[in-house]
């Protein structure tokens, strides 16, 4: 890779030669991105921006080890994925421990299936608006398994790749596309009782 | 949202190209397209306005040293100590980002009174959690028979159940730990960081520089415990850090209620088991609320002030033995221990009705 092919690797490698003002630029250019990956995996604004901090602070911490050989969006990913596997070990570590864990880091804990009953009895299908449509998809992100999120968000707002996501995860390829599609699937069921008549 | 968005960018290190459309993950071949076009829905996030200041400061000025990776970085930025550093390589972490600062241990200095005062910042959290505490407005607790977290303040004998200031009404002292309240006055004025002025660093350099040995060492395990604090924890702490240095001017009120907080929640750390402590105070806001709330629920005996401000002081013991009084100030304890009522699952010791929301179940976002 040249480093004109990636604006943020161009920007990584100035970091790593102590350029303050390149590690700002970083942070700007990739904060909305990972704190939207972080939202849409926590489920909370203030979080997802701890969290995303705690990236950057990571990259910074890491600049002297990084090497232009991978697409940066690979590396700061596979931060991203790492940071939020630290925040659901150290909610597990509370929950063996009796301490309360947060709404996100129990999502697993009502499955899709009855979260589509759920809605599909608590509301009829239906024409839905746009904000209570993110109501509905937001819900059932949250009780996607932690690993299903991850892959989703970055396949859909990432856009990466099979291949990007396996290597920020490290999972296999195979692996990814199995979580991918039973992402999917379990969405498919949760949002079918508005599917039938509201969505697209 | 910008970024180096590339939707046909190529897989990651070491395999090949995946510009083929049928090699994305969002391919809609894949079917579920309506799914995956529900998922537009969802917004993007748009970051503080703070976000990258703060996240800039703190890579500043919290990377730790041990965390360190050797990098071309290191030897531009000098991590050499010179011979007359103050505190030896501990400061060589405060440095990071500073390769304009005149000496290694100009850093360490800037932020010199949070380093000695670190402990007990770091206790009471942060300013989000305090206003948060303050809101709810939780009596003070403390054990039947001790009152307080100082020596000094401690009651025993008849009557150690009761409040300060108990059923005469007087004035009476929050608990505030010594160890605050010797924060609050090394801060009170005090310029952090990268506005202190270099009369103040001199200053701070010959105090350093005229402490014995032994509190040198001291000094220099609290600059530890600093440098160790997550880069939330440090951010909180120098929110609070920083809250404190200016709060002579008019804030005063807001002081009190954060002070008030940092009791309730230093005599709530005090009747934990000792060896839980560390792990409570590394909680994260929401954690350490939802914790608290749950101690309120399960023992409201341990209130000493009325859990409705609207009914006074003297709120009724769970066995009956209330006691009247006139009402008080908000954040002063006032008549004997009450119970807080009905909590909210989840969420016990909430107040009710309360404005803004307040007194409804909570719902912790993700946990840190």
């Amino acid at each position: 890779m040249t480093p004109s092919t990636d604006p943020s690797a161009d920007l990584m490698l100035r970091v790593r030669a102590d350029d303050a003002e390149a590690f700002e630029e970083l942070v700007a250019l990739w904060q909305g991105r990972l704190v939207t990956l972080f939202l849409h995996h926590t489920g909370d604004h203030s979080t997802a921006e701890d969290l995303a901090q705690e990236v950057f602070l990571r990259v910074y911490r890491a600049r002297g080890t990084y090497k232009p050989t991978a697409r940066f969006s690979t590396w700061i990913h596979t931060i991203a994925n790492n940071v939020a596997s630290d925040l659901r070990q150290r909610a597990y570590r509370r929950l063996e421990k009796g301490v309360p864990v947060s709404a996100s880091a129990s999502h697993g804990e009502i499955g899709l299936d009855q979260l589509a009953v759920a809605a599909s009895g608590q509301r009829p299908a239906r024409q839905i608006d746009r904000s209570e449509l993110q109501d509905v998809v937001q819900e059932a992100i949250a009780r996607l398994g932690d690993n299903q999120r991850m892959a989703l968000l970055l396949a859909k707002f990432e856009h990466c790749s099979y291949e990007e996501i396996a290597a920020a995860m490290g999972l296999t390829v195979p692996a990814v596309k199995s979580l991918l599609f039973r992402a999917r699937d379990q969405l498919r069921k949760a949002l079918a009782p508005y599917e039938r008549e509201g969505l697209r | 949202m910008s970024g180096d968005h590339d939707p046909t960018a190529g897989a990651g290190p070491g395999a090949g190209p995946t510009a083929s459309p049928g090699n994305r993950a969002d391919d809609p071949a894949l079917d579920l397209e309506s799914v995956w076009g529900a998922l537009d829905s969802l917004p993007r996030a748009v970051a503080s306005p703070a976000l990258t200041a703060t996240t800039v400061e703190m890579a500043a000025v919290g990377v730790r040293t041990g965390g360190e990776t050797p990098g071309r970085g290191r030897a531009t930025l000098g991590w050499t100590l010179p011979g007359g550093a103050i505190l030896g390589g501990l400061v060589a972490g405060l440095l990071l980002g500073r390769a304009s600062a005149p000496d290694p241990d100009q850093r360490a200095l800037e932020y010199l009174p949070v380093i000695r005062h670190v402990g007990a910042l770091r206790e009471a959290g942060s300013m989000e959690f305090l206003a948060e505490v303050a809101k709810r407005d939780y009596p003070v607790p403390r054990r039947f028979g001790m009152f307080g977290g100082r020596p000094g303040e401690a009651r025993g004998g008849e009557g150690a159940d009761e409040a300060p200031g108990g059923s005469d009404g007087g004035a009476a002292e929050i608990p505030v730990p010594a160890e605050w309240e010797a924060a609050v006055t090394a801060l009170a004025g005090e310029p952090l960081g990268k506005e202190t002025p270099a009369d103040v660093l001199a200053r701070r350099r010959g105090d350093v520089e005229a402490l014995p040995a032994d509190e040198r060492r001291e000094l220099s395990d609290r600059a530890n415990e600093f440098l160790g604090l997550s880069e939330v924890a440090r951010h909180d702490v120098l929110e609070l850090a920083r809250f404190l240095a200016a709060s002579g001017d008019g804030r005063a009120a807001e002081r009190e209620r954060l002070e008030n907080a940092v009791a309730v929640w230093h005599q709530y750390l005090a009747l934990r088991d000792p060896a839980e402590r560390d792990d409570v105070v590394d909680l994260s806001k929401e954690e350490r609320l939802e914790s608290l709330a749950r101690f309120y629920a399960r023992f409201p005996f341990r209130g000493q002030r009325d859990w409705d401000p609207r009914r006074g002081s003297g709120g009724s013991r769970p066995d009956g033995a209330g006691r009247g009084g006139e009402g008080t100030p908000r954040g002063t304890p006032d008549g004997g221990p009450r119970s807080p009522g009905p909590a909210p699952a989840g969420a016990g010791g909430l107040k009710p009705a309360a404005p803004g929301g307040e007194g409804r179940p909570r719902t912790p976002p993700a946990a840190h």
